[in-house]
């Protein structure tokens, strides 16, 4: 996960097609992996990373886009759009079973334990303040080291420590209450 | 380790799991702080198995077209945003007589009509153009100009190659030979590759834009290469299986044209054509425009 190559960022705001290719190509996983980790579902998360990055394309034709780190940006809208997908789709929180998208080299046995045990987190997950998903996603989903989460969140790296504690403490606190 | 705030300890955790440690070894780190790190590292383990799977490469592809489809759209939109809409053609028009009277008819817009790309009087040629082809009333005669720029700016192209003249440049034209290496393109030399950006579904025959650089060894180095589509508006004149004609323009249909069924003789209509050859458009669409006062 350390930073990608150089984007020349004047040749991004001009929208020049080989600039918009390469940051959409160092940042489509990052960005996927931490919607999937928030959203839990594979096509949902690929609908919400392209919006992303159509977002970063209206914002640089604003002249309102990334001012410091383009990564930054862009976990840092991903965000709002799954704290706004939430919103929009508070009722529909509480999942099925069959919401949860397993890889598919699971053993079908333990599919059913496994679905059961997944959900269930997920829901511990869906409890926690918007701040503390944030955080677990970026260092779980995202795979980002406590350094790269501080300059992503623009905080700094006590602070992140303590969000993320006050974050695991609470999923724990979480899951206890779900019986895990 | 003992006198570590809780938070340092709870990283060094993450830190050992990620590195793929034994959590009964990590707790052992940790003997004054069991009770309260136990619960906690499970947590974390938890929270791990929510671990993604990296995308799918084909969901990749499909948001990096579309997202290249609307930065075009955009760049269009900026260009336009000086050259179009908000530059109204009168005012543009007036701008550029008054250009004629300063620098005399003969003198500037000459010299820039035999510029090349690089040239500092190659904008105005291309301004001119775009001008002209505004002030053209008519589809057809626009076509008709469309086309000519379209010629001039692969005469361009190739002049620069012949001078060995290294400059960005853009042309259009009909993809005549495409081998891994090296493709054929309104017969340049056109090099091809992993970064050039290839727009579209492209094959031999195909009309396409070639964004790239000429070199020294006489070939185009491709920053992209984009099939052509463009817009028709017009009076559907006639409507049958092979073909339709919009204003007096024929276009070919084939089994993936996407054709509005309830189209009647005498709508109006846009299509969206894709132009195989020079002189045979193809339509990937057509959709029927309301009327005017409805």
């Amino acid at each position: 996960m350390a930073d990608s190559q150089p984007i020349d960022i004047s040749r991004l705001l001009r929208l020049d097609p080989s600039t918009v290719a390469a940051v959409h190509d160092t940042y489509y996983s990052e960005v996927y992996r931490y919607a999937r980790y928030r959203l839990g579902d594979g096509v949902a998360a690929e609908d919400l990373t392209s919006d992303v990055f159509m977002k970063l394309l209206e914002a640089l034709n604003n002249g309102s886009g990334p001012r410091e780190s383009i990564k930054g940006w862009l976990m840092g809208t991903a965000n709002n759009l799954i704290n706004d997908y939430y919103r929009k789709h508070y009722r529909r929180q509480e999942m099925n079973i069959e919401d949860v998208d397993l890889q598919s080299n699971i053993n079908p046995i333990e599919i059913s334990e496994e679905k059961d045990e997944i959900l269930l987190i997920r829901k511990a997950m869906l409890s926690l303040t918007q701040l503390q998903q944030h955080v677990l996603a970026l260092r779980f989903g995202g795979g980002y080291s406590l350094e790269e989460t501080a300059g992503i969140m623009g905080k700094n790296i006590n602070a992140v420590k303590a969000l993320q504690f006050r974050a695991i403490a609470a999923l724990r606190e979480e899951m206890e209450k779900l019986q895990l | 380790m003992t006198n570590r705030p809780i938070e340092d300890k709870l990283e060094i955790i993450i830190d050992a799991l990620r590195l793929g440690a034994d959590p009964e070894d990590i707790m052992r780190l940790f003997p004054d702080d069991r009770e309260q790190l136990a619960p906690l590292l499970a947590a974390i383990g938890s929270a791990k198995k929510l671990s993604p799977p990296d995308p799918e490469g084909l969901a990749i592809q499909r948001s990096r077209s579309k997202l290249l489809v609307e930065a075009d759209h955009l760049s269009d939109k900026q260009a336009k945003n000086f050259f179009g809409w908000r530059f109204p053609r009168l005012v543009f028009a007036v701008t550029l007589v008054v250009l004629i009277l300063i620098f005399g008819a003969g003198g500037l817009l000459a010299t820039s009509a035999q510029s090349l790309p690089g040239d500092q009087t190659y904008p105005l040629k291309l301004a001119v153009e775009n001008l002209q082809l505004r002030l053209n009333s008519g589809q057809e005669s626009r076509t008709v100009s469309q086309f000519r720029y379209d010629q001039r700016r692969i005469d361009e192209v190739q002049n620069l190659l012949d001078l060995q003249r290294l400059e960005p440049v853009f042309f259009s034209g009909v993809v005549e030979e495409s081998k891994p290496e090296f493709w054929i393109i309104a017969d340049i030399l056109v090099k091809v590759n992993p970064e050039t950006n290839l727009i579209g579904t492209i094959t031999n025959g195909s009309f396409v834009e070639v964004k790239g650089s000429t070199t020294a060894e006489g070939w185009i180095a491709a920053h992209e290469i984009r099939l052509r589509t463009k817009e028709v508006f017009g009076i559907l004149d006639e409507l049958n299986a092979e073909y339709l004609v919009i204003s007096g323009q024929q276009i070919s249909i084939n089994p993936q044209s996407q054709i509005d069924p309830r189209l009647i003789v005498g709508d109006q209509v846009v299509a969206l054509v894709e132009a195989s050859s020079n002189d045979r458009l193809w339509a990937n669409a057509v959709i029927r425009l309301p009327s005017n006062g409805n």
